[in-house]
């Protein structure tokens, strides 16, 4: 369980605290929004193009 | 999970997307160019801009604002101002026959606060971008377009809950990330649609979610108005500013008057918007103003004052119900515009691979049948 659900839990509080911080904060709010929401992307993008497996 | 809750819940995950499958592709197809909709009219240049003046140059009172839109649409009346977002000195000014009418034939002129000369005709409703925009909005449907939609948008939640606890099951075996490329197409895209539906998962319900939100705005707003209107009725209100408040201008009708005496009511906010009496977002006898703060916050949560067209009385009645909080939230949440461009590409990708997900899903059931990869 524990195994399957650790890092789509990690990348959902990263989502949800990216969106919140962009709305509350602007500037460092904003940055926090691009790391939150990025990192999530940049997962699925480096799983979904990289060569191997 | 037993072999039955699974087939529940793939039934459900099964049904909920496919009827949904379509509109959400032409939800994520329309929406991509609505995120850069500001970036894109600035690059056509085909805004409409207001003359440089020097700074300070006095501005024309609201009437003679209001007046200007009236001769340029003459046989309409005015039912709002809107603040322009990127120039204070442009004023949107929306007209229709009457007050009280669906606003589906409404007009907007874009008039200069400072000279009161009517400076154009925002072309909304023309060219590409208005297209998509009725295409994401209501199908061009109107109300029941939009309801639609949102019922589809409350379907893609469904769907994406169901493939969340469906996740656990089909990931038993496999590591975080794992796409097995060797294997057969259908499994290869088994497992990309899992893997870029659970990274995008809270941004794709934060989204989905926000929208439906969004397809209930008219119904918000009516909902608020009967509130506002009962709390007037029953003498539930909040007066911020007596109509005989020592400091201010005494009320005379004019609608510049009742602006000024919200703002001495709320120091510091900045307007974002006026109702003439009898509108959706006001009350029959009440200007409204919509007033925001200057904090990324206050800036969306917006503070209503009704001012009294008779004698100025500024309060607040059913000032920002829980629901228009909601709503009120869930305009930047939908639409990824409160971070600047690079939470804007974010947005953007995100879309993108939403698509991925919901044509592999598709794509999935196409090929289904008695092939490997069941978990």
């Amino acid at each position: 369980m524990m195994r399957i659900w650790a890092w789509p839990s990690v990348l959902a509080l990263l989502t949800a605290g990216g969106l919140v911080a962009g709305l509350v904060s602007d500037g460092l709010g904003d940055v926090a929004a691009w790391i939150g929401l990025g990192i999530p992307v940049a997962t699925g993008l480096w799983y979904s193009l990289r060569r191997g497996d | 999970m037993t072999a039955a809750a699974m087939r529940r819940w793939g039934w459900i995950h099964k049904w909920s997307s496919l009827i949904c499958t379509l509109f959400m592709l032409l939800l994520c197809v329309t929406g991509l160019p609505l995120i850069f909709s500001h970036e894109i009219d600035h690059l056509a240049g085909d805004g409409i801009h207001a003359p440089e003046m020097p700074a300070g140059t006095p501005r024309a009172s609201l009437d003679a604002v209001a007046q200007a839109a009236v001769a340029h649409y003459p046989g309409l009346v005015p039912l709002y101002f809107f603040a322009e977002e990127d120039d204070p000195n442009q004023w949107y000014v929306k007209l229709d026959t009457r007050v009280d009418t669906d606003e589906s034939a409404s007009r907007l002129v874009l008039v200069d606060a400072r000279t009161a000369e009517v400076l154009g005709e925002p072309q909304f409703d023309s060219g590409f971008m208005s297209v998509m925009y009725r295409l994401h909005v209501d199908m061009y449907a109107g109300l029941p377009g939009k309801l639609f939609l949102g019922a589809m948008g409350l379907l893609l939640v469904i769907a994406i809950v169901s493939g969340v606890v469906l996740y656990a099951p089909f990931m038993r075996k496999l590591d975080f990330g794992t796409v097995r490329r060797q294997r057969a197409t259908r499994t290869r895209w088994l497992d990309l649609h899992n893997l870029l539906g659970i990274v995008t998962v809270v941004w794709a319900l934060v989204v989905g979610f926000t929208g439906v939100v969004n397809t209930w705005a008219e119904l918000i707003f009516k909902a608020w108005q009967a509130e506002q209107v009962a709390a007037l009725q029953a003498g539930a209100t909040h007066t911020v500013l007596a109509a005989d408040a020592a400091g201010g201008a005494a009320a005379d009708g004019s609608v510049q008057r009742a602006m000024e005496r919200a703002l001495l009511a709320a120091p510091g906010m900045k307007v974002g918007m006026i109702a003439f009496p009898g509108t959706l977002r006001s009350t029959p006898t009440h200007h409204a103003v919509l007033l925001s703060g200057d904090t990324p916050l206050t800036a969306r949560l917006t503070q209503a004052l009704l001012v009294d067209a008779d004698n100025g009385e500024v309060l607040e009645a059913s000032g920002r119900p829980w629901y228009v909080t909601v709503l009120q939230l869930s305009e930047p949440l939908h639409f990824g515009d409160y971070g600047a461009l690079p939470l804007k590409v974010l947005w953007a990708v995100l879309d993108l691979i939403t698509i991925v997900v919901l044509g592999s899903g598709f794509y999935l059931w196409w090929r289904r049948g008695g092939q490997e990869a069941k978990p």
